[in-house]
């Protein structure tokens, strides 16, 4: 069947369980907490530098693949993974100072 | 902006991305784990990176419709060009894209139902009973496509989207999950910049979301309800097919 073809992920995220006792899960992010995280977020994203900006913008907002992003900014895969783990501390930082 | 002081060796910093992200499996993961178990605070670490993740959209808001396509040909359009382009071309390329996230409004209830294909199931699959399941929202059933395509069904979950019950059925094949999810209430407005196609007389609305490694979403109607397949596939098309399918007229349209 043709329908059996499928693309395996590259990268998957994934949200944390609910609690298995809840009838009806309202959606997180409508609340205020996530809202304000975002916000602070891009916020932080804007201090950061250009080349850690354009990491994590490549990764946690377009979606790319760590490969795809080092190819999209012309560096290593292990570039990336770093520079991804350094701007995600520093705009969490700046979460947790609010 | 402080500086970041970690004293991690990049290695390290590497690992612990890839761990929060979920990006590791089989022995691999086994050995990321056992070295996170000798990094002090790993755990904090990890969840200090996916407590970003989930504020930037990773799990959590989807990328607005209009956004994923102008994403995705962006994305398409870096990744044939990265060769020729300058380093400045490529940053600038993908910084355009933060601006317009920045400058973007929330995600519409549609695209937020898209976006639960990536959450889990908390009940078991409802039963199949002929060409549907014995789950409905407002009267419109679920396919049941194990039959006919080799799609089982496998759990579902129930949420409350903008005030609207919605209800999803996860949906696998050769270890790959799709998710229908049907909104109750009046029609919602089509996804903003997607492709609208018809098929077998139903109008489909079709975009792809970059995100997640990337996943296609078909939207249509059911009976005057809003109805959203996502998944990974690797032809639009398969979603088309079964989007458009109707049991033999057990699936109202």
């Amino acid at each position: 069947m043709w329908l059996a073809h499928a693309q395996a992920p590259t990268r998957r995220l994934t949200a944390p369980a609910p609690p298995e006792d809840l009838e009806w899960i309202t959606d997180e992010r409508a609340g205020p907490e996530l809202a304000m995280d975002a916000q602070l977020a891009y916020a932080a994203m804007a201090e950061l530098s250009e080349p850690l900006r354009a990491t994590i913008v490549a990764v946690d907002v377009v979606g790319l693949t760590y490969k795809e992003a080092a190819r999209s900014l012309r560096t290593r895969t292990g570039t990336i993974m770093s520079r991804l783990f350094r701007a995600r501390e520093q705009v969490a930082a700046a979460l947790e100072r609010t | 902006m402080s500086r970041d002081r970690t004293p991690l060796p990049r290695r390290d910093r590497a690992l612990l991305v890839q761990l929060a992200d979920g990006t590791l499996s089989g022995p691999r993961l086994e050995r990321a784990e056992a070295r996170a178990r000798e990094i002090p605070g790993a755990e904090r670490l990890i969840e200090r990176q996916r407590r970003v993740t989930r504020a930037l959209g990773g799990g959590a808001a989807p990328a607005p419709a209009s956004l994923a396509a102008r994403a995705t040909a962006r994305r398409r359009a870096v990744a044939w060009r990265a060769p020729r382009l300058a380093g400045a071309g490529a940053l600038a390329a993908v910084l355009a894209l933060v601006v317009a996230v920045a400058l973007h409004g929330g995600p519409s209830t549609v695209e937020r139902a898209a976006d639960l294909a990536q959450r889990p199931a908390t009940r078991p699959a409802p039963a199949a009973a002929g060409a549907v399941l014995a789950a409905d929202v407002d009267g419109v059933p679920f396919p049941a496509w194990d039959a006919e395509f080799g799609w089982r069904e496998t759990g579902m979950r129930r949420d409350v989207l903008d005030g609207r019950p919605t209800e999803t059925v996860f949906y696998e094949h050769m270890g790959h999950r799709i998710a229908y999810t049907i909104v109750s209430g009046p029609r919602l407005p089509r996804p903003e910049g997607a492709r609208v196609v018809r098929r077998d007389g139903l109008e489909i609305a079709v975009y792809h979301d970059p995100r997640h490694g990337g996943h296609d979403i078909a939207v249509f109607e059911r009976n005057g309800r809003t109805c959203v397949l996502a998944g990974h596939v690797l032809e639009q098309s398969t979603l088309l097919e079964l989007a458009a399918w109707r049991g033999g007229g057990s699936v109202r349209s």
